[in-house]
């Protein structure tokens, strides 16, 4: 322990030493000067122990994160939802240009379409006008009453889903 | 350097910006705040700081020099300071061989007494427990002061020590 101590004290010994001399400090009860140096490592150590409060973290941190500006996530998130819908947009003007060159002019129904002859169509008389435009009203008040049922039928199937998912 | 790395490599290195500064200044109010400052002072380098190679010794070496930087701002520090420079005082202190003293704080007071080159090499090897390439590098002094330092520092304890530790 002496050699190890005239070491400290010429300031030759390394950190493993210094340590070893701690540990025999602590561990032996020697001579008068032995416990002077003991007493000496106890105040070393007990000043490697002070330290901050504990919320000093929170409250450096709290001014560190305040003054720290992250990128602008809104105008990033705007950004990509114009490229979205521009994506969309073009797809659906592709897929009609597609569908457009895929049906030529000179396709079977589009020569069909256009050899229609419109006037074997048209009523002859005033009476036949008058039962074809009666029939058409009676035809459309028919299916207006069908779809107020369909209608009122899915508000009833909605407000019970409603009830589930409340 | 975004807070979240600020606060896993820097953040940690605190407790020893904290006990430098109070070694240096002597008060814990106003070494707290020179902490905050310099740890504020080191955000506001972030981009640069994965850049530095010894970030220990660096953290250290900017808080000895706010250290000094307020020393020299005020009346007394300077004077502290000035003294600090000068020859230590291996006089025993005028109560060392009062009894009813806290021994601890006698050891305080005598180190507080060592020359400031000597206090401080003496402070990172013997409590922060570092290399002497380490407290060279924190210091910014060669490894043959450093070590002149650390020895004179001993000396001078060793000299001091039966005065202020209680008798056997």
């Amino acid at each position: 322990m002496q050699s190890l101590l005239d070491k400290y004290f010429a300031g030759e010994s390394s950190l493993q030493e210094e340590a070893q001399l701690k540990q025999l400090l602590q561990d032996k009860q020697g001579s008068a000067a032995q416990q002077q140096y003991q007493a000496w490592f106890q105040f070393l150590d007990q000043e490697a122990e002070i330290q901050l409060d504990d919320d000093f973290d929170a409250k450096i941190m709290q001014k560190i994160e305040a003054s720290f500006a992250p990128a602008p996530v809104v105008r990033k998130l705007q950004t990509a939802w114009i490229l979205r819908i521009a994506a969309v947009f073009a797809l659906l003007v592709a897929g009609l240009w597609w569908m457009m060159r895929s049906t030529p002019l000179d396709h079977p129904l589009v020569a069909e379409a256009k050899v229609i002859d419109w006037s074997k169509y048209e009523p002859k008389t005033a009476e036949e006008a008058y039962q074809i435009t009666r029939n058409a009203f009676r035809r459309v008040a028919t299916e207006l009453n069908e779809g107020t049922e369909i209608a009122s039928e899915s508000v009833g199937k909605m407000e019970e889903m409603g009830r589930m998912f409340k | 350097m975004n807070p979240t790395e600020f606060k896993q490599t820097v953040l940690p290195l605190k407790d020893k910006m904290f006990r430098l500064a109070l070694r240096m200044l002597n008060k814990r109010e106003e070494a707290e705040d020179l902490v905050q400052e310099a740890l504020i002072k080191l955000w506001q380098q972030h981009e640069r700081l994965g850049e530095v190679q010894n970030l220990e010794a660096w953290v250290i070496r900017l808080t000895k020099n706010q250290c000094i930087d307020k020393l020299r701002g005020t009346k007394n520090g300077h004077k502290e300071w000035k003294d600090g420079l000068d020859q230590a005082d291996s006089s025993p202190l005028p109560d060392a061989k009062t009894e009813s003293a806290d021994t601890m704080h006698k050891l305080q007071k005598l180190m507080e007494r060592l020359p400031e080159n000597q206090r401080l090499v003496m402070h990172l090897r013997d409590i922060e427990g570092m290399s002497y390439q380490e407290v060279a590098d924190s210091l910014d002094l060669p490894l043959a002061q450093v070590k002149i330092n650390l020895f004179r520092a001993r000396q001078a304890m060793k000299n001091i020590l039966s005065f202020v530790t209680p008798q056997a």
